[in-house]
């Protein structure tokens, strides 16, 4: 409950930061101010889509129920954070480029992202009541685990983009001012704790659950 | 009636707020209040959940 509090206050001061304090950038006015929402919600949807992957190879190494239900848990919050990732980058490009979608790398790569655990949701469907069920689906979110790193950094960077230079560019350089550097640490921040808080009140659900349907 | 208190202040927002950031603040701010009563609904349930899974034992 504390934490829930915690993440209350800590995310109303980002959002102060954000609409009231911070200036709006040199070159996009107003409009950048999407970008304290947009990063941070793409950083907690690849967080949890790693996490997601590393919890189905420990179900594998290890066999233990726990880890194949935060990886659920984890790949349902990846899925939400995406599609709002989209939803806040088909409205920026609306503004800055005339359009919702323009076909470009860094939108497609997002979408076969988004498709590639759309799919595990189908999948997660069709095998429920199997016993093999948990094998399957953490096969299935290491194969897309792995798809990840090269659908996030590696596609986006093959082809030219209508995206700006990204914020950590290749020379591994933080192109912002010290202000929206604060603001973008404290936007990323208080989405990590929010995906934190879900995960762990989602699984403690889900073990509840089926601890009363055993017995 | 809620509904048109809400209108009726976004409207009053809107013409105070040239850029629309104060508004926009404000309609995240709401958006937020949810997000957090939501996870308090969770809480709640664990809380259900424990006492009844306690029960059984």
């Amino acid at each position: 409950m504390i934490v829930i509090l915690l993440n209350g206050i800590v995310m109303m001061l980002s959002l102060y930061l954000i609409y009231i304090w911070v200036p709006p950038a040199a070159i996009l006015g107003e409009t950048s101010r999407i970008v304290y929402l947009h990063v941070p919600l793409a950083w907690v949807s690849c967080l949890a889509f790693a996490v997601a992957g590393i919890a189905s190879l420990s179900f594998l190494k290890k066999s233990k129920i726990n880890y194949i239900v935060y990886a659920r848990s984890s790949a349902h919050i990846g899925l939400f954070f995406s599609i709002l990732t989209v939803i806040t980058g088909s409205l920026w490009a609306k503004v800055m480029w005339g359009s919702y979608w323009n076909w470009d790398p860094r939108e497609t790569s997002i979408t076969l992202l988004l498709l590639l655990y759309i799919a595990y949701f189908s999948l997660q469907q069709i095998v429920s009541g199997n016993p093999k069920a948990p094998m399957l689906e953490s096969v299935y979110l290491i194969i897309a685990f792995v798809a990840s790193p090269f659908l996030i950094f590696v596609a986006p960077r093959l082809y030219p983009t209508l995206h700006p230079e990204p914020v950590i560019n290749a020379q591994g350089q933080l192109m912002l001012d010290t202000e929206m550097r604060l603001v973008l640490a404290i936007s990323l921040v208080s989405f990590t704790l929010l995906y934190y808080i879900l995960l762990g009140l989602w699984v403690r659900i889900y073990v509840l659950k089926s601890k009363l349907h055993e017995e | 009636m809620k509904l048109y208190a809400i209108v009726t202040a976004m409207q009053f927002l809107a013409q105070t707020d040239s850029n629309y950031s104060k508004t926009l603040f404000w309609v995240s701010a709401v958006v937020w209040c949810g997000i957090v009563c939501y996870l308090v609904v969770l809480h709640r349930k664990i809380k259900q959940l424990e006492k009844r899974v306690n029960g059984k034992k």
